[in-house]
């Protein structure tokens, strides 16, 4: 008999299949070369019980593999199907007793008891049979948790029950900015458990250009936070995605921001990292770390590395970072020459303008504009600029020390270029 | 550090406690189509036997049905990692749309006993929009808050709206949904609007609204689904992904928004197909040319619109610097 389980204890396992449907939806069984057949198809299974809706499952490669996918237009959603692997947390039969009748003897805002009174209540009221050991410990973890508050009196510990949602004012509005937050909003799986503790539903609000799978990474992102809040060095186990195999990377640093691509899908944790001789910024994806651990280092020097930050952010188009000490050469100026007409096509100007990152933009002759900036990878710019396709009158990359010019950079201009030349090739654009 | 993966949000909690608020007796039938309705696809194989051998000893059982002892279910209490959400997102600077200053303040304080559980600038959004809506404008928050209520009791509302043009027109419009873009960092209200021969669809952006007063006419309509639903069929494009440069990892995510069926038809090459909505083909198509070479439209009759707007572009470009 199988002994196949729709909730799990670790979700780790979970995570990565669920996110290799979803992103790569075309992978079968062979393609999961490091795990056993059972393993593959339980998790498969449990994937088609959690999201049978969005679940689409078909053969490839003339019928030989059968594949399953994730189907999710996003932009028609009420909120985000991937919050539902979240709510799959197994559990005792005990745990789930005393869940409903601990909670029901604190229902009165005002009753506090100790372990021993609720132990003797649950058999009183419930007839349930519990010992106090357990009823104590249970408590306890509630209070860490937060759903109950823990006082003492005397030698008696008393637990009575945390702020309940009704209990707070204009619940009604509030209801309202959790239906929306909970889509868009970094770890909105957390507004989603509110929502779901009254089976509300958002009708009103959608989200474009979000992405489902960030959920994916929301414990890390948890612990990412912490760590910035409280300046803690954290070590983090890095995984690139495609080579799951491979123990990865061990990389140290101090969290200090989370980087957000609303274009890409990507998020980032930006790490100071030290060594005896340097220090610099290093972004790390969120959804390839696969372990954290908040080591007990903390960073005496935070507002400093943060001012730093700032500063080197500047230089930054997406996520790579220049040495703290620029050195000869370090740094890219990038001048783009677009073609717009002014009359009919205001919005490319401004597109320069709003999506540019704080470059400059000129108009230097009619119907032409340059766009400059500086930055550590101008190659980071290039999917940007071929959406000018079609207007890119000239496109230069000079390299720089930040202050001056040291000469044009022609290897990444030509596989600028060079990468033009493939595509007229394979439109078959002749002149 | 709190646990985002524990039990008490467990969707097999949530659905115990609908049971345990039900008032009189529960059938077996009652309890199959509660697990059914709101559990996962075999919720019925794991937690329906122990809901009906009474396990968890939550219910009084007689003749073949159950009482809940535990009248009214329970109301949880918030947990820390909620209330520090809230706290969170209530110092977004879009929380003043839904809630009056006082109210956000009392809130507030009665989360005092815990820290946010971020900051917003904990979080840098580098290519995100520079020019987002201003959520601080009082006339930009009367109209947010207007449609909203026009969207809870089904009203129509006037609305003089200002087109990119610069012409303003008068509109009558029966709000839907409010859609939030997160890379361009707006609102949009999805509507419709009704004339003698047919039911015309509406997506306004909020910033560019100079009047909205709710309308005391009757709405004609019935609620209907959203209308990019109702009226427009998807649109589809065929790509080719190369999987070099970590292509096909690349455009699975950013085309995350879209509905899309992927498969593999040779050793590093897949073939996409992507559904959207003809109001976003200009930007479909500027996110296929960023990918450069990796990405291809297919050369099929199916892509012969969208395979003409890249050539054009591509000519365009051979033409301006060769």
């Amino acid at each position: 008999m199988s002994d196949f389980q729709e909730l799990i204890k670790n979700i780790d396992k979970c995570r990565d299949y669920v996110r290799d449907f979803f992103v790569y939806g075309f992978k079968s069984r062979s393609d999961f070369p490091g795990k056993s057949a059972r393993t593959y198809d339980d998790e498969r299974r449990r994937i088609i019980s959690w999201l049978p809706e969005y679940v689409r499952e078909d053969y490839n490669e003339g019928g030989k593999s059968k594949n399953i996918s994730l189907q999710i237009d996003q932009k028609k959603l009420d909120t985000n199907p991937l919050f539902r692997v979240w709510q799959t947390k197994s559990f005792t039969d005990r745990d789930l007793s005393l869940h409903f009748f601990l909670l029901k003897l604190l229902e009165d805002g005002q009753a506090a008891y100790s372990a021993s009174e609720l132990t003797d209540l649950l058999m009183d009221e419930y007839g349930y049979e519990a010992d106090l050991q357990i009823v104590r410990r249970k408590c306890n973890e509630y209070a860490e948790e937060g759903l109950l508050t823990v006082k003492k009196e005397g030698k008696s510990v008393l637990y009575s029950r945390g702020i309940r949602y009704e209990e707070l004012p204009a619940t009604e509005e509030l209801s309202d900015l959790i239906r929306c937050f909970q889509m868009d909003m970094p770890l909105g799986v957390v507004g989603d458990t509110i929502l779901s503790a009254r089976f509300e539903k958002n009708e009103i609000f959608r989200v474009k250009h979000g992405f489902p799978t960030f959920t994916l990474e929301d414990e890390i992102l948890l612990a990412m936070l912490d760590a910035i809040q409280e300046s803690k060095k954290a070590e983090v186990r890095v995984q690139n995605n495609r080579h799951m195999e491979a123990e990865g990377q061990r990389k140290r640093g101090y969290p200090m921001q989370i980087f957000v691509s609303q274009r890409s899908g990507r998020r980032f944790v930006c790490l100071y990292m030290e060594s005896k001789r340097s220090a610099h910024f290093e972004c790390v994806r969120l959804d390839q770390i696969k372990e954290v651990m908040i080591l007990p280092d903390t960073d005496s020097n935070s507002a400093e590395h943060r001012q730093q930050l700032e500063a080197a952010r500047e230089s930054v188009w997406g996520v790579s970072f220049a040495p703290l000490i620029p050195g000869k050469g370090s740094m890219q100026k990038l001048i783009l020459t677009i073609h717009a007409d002014e009359r009919t096509e205001p919005y490319i100007v401004k597109r320069l303008q709003r999506e540019g990152e704080g470059g400059s933009v000129e108009r230097i002759a009619p119907d032409t504009f340059r766009f400059e900036k500086t930055v550590k990878d101008a190659m980071e710019m290039f999917p940007w600029i071929r959406s000018f396709t079609g207007r890119i009158a000239e496109m230069e990359i000079y390299d720089t020390d930040g202050e001056q010019l040291l000469g044009r950079n022609a290897r990444l201009e030509r596989i600028f270029f060079s990468d033009l030349e493939k595509m007229y090739q394979k439109y078959g654009i002749e002149i | 550090m709190e646990r985002l993966f524990s039990e008490i949000y467990n969707r097999y909690f949530g659905i115990v406690n609908l049971l345990l608020t039900k008032k009189g007796n529960i059938s077996r039938k009652m309890l199959q189509d509660t697990v059914q309705k709101h559990g996962f696809g075999e919720s019925l194989l794991f937690l329906l036997p122990k809901l009906s051998a009474n396990e968890w000893e939550l219910f009084e059982e007689q003749d073949g049905a159950y009482r809940s002892k535990i009248r009214g279910g329970v109301k949880q209490p918030l947990s820390r990692l909620q209330k520090r959400w809230l706290k969170a997102v209530l110092a977004d600077p879009r929380a003043g749309l839904f809630l009056e200053e006082d109210h956000r303040q009392a809130l507030d304080e009665m989360l005092n006993d815990v820290t946010p559980l971020f900051h917003y600038e904990d979080f840098y959004r580098f290519d995100r929009f520079s020019d987002g809506d201003d959520y601080a404008d009082a006339g930009y928050r009367a109209h947010f808050r207007k449609i909203l209520q026009a969207i809870h009791n089904e009203q129509q509302v006037r609305i003089r709206y200002e087109a990119r043009t610069g012409r303003t027109t008068n509109l009558l419009v029966k709000p839907l949904q409010l859609e939030y873009s997160a890379k361009n960092d707006c609102f949009r209200l999805l509507g419709c609007s009704e004339t003698k021969t047919r039911l015309r669809r509406h997506t306004l952006r909020l910033s560019r609204m100079r009047n909205v007063t709710i309308a005391n006419e009757e709405t004609q309509a019935e609620r209907k689904e959203p209308p990019v639903k109702a009226e427009m069929p998807p649109q589809k494009v065929t790509l080719l992904i190369r999987d070099s440069r970590n292509a096909m990892e690349r455009t699975m995510l950013q085309f995350a928004d879209y509905r899309k069926n992927t498969c593999r038809i040779g050793d590093d090459l897949y073939r996409c197909e992507i559904f959207y909505d003809k109001d976003d083909e200009t930007e479909l198509l500027i996110e296929i040319l960023s990918f450069g070479p990796v990405l291809e439209v297919v050369d099929e009759p199916e892509n012969e619109r969208f395979l003409g707007l890249i050539r054009e572009r591509l000519q365009k470009q051979r033409l301006l610097k060769n």
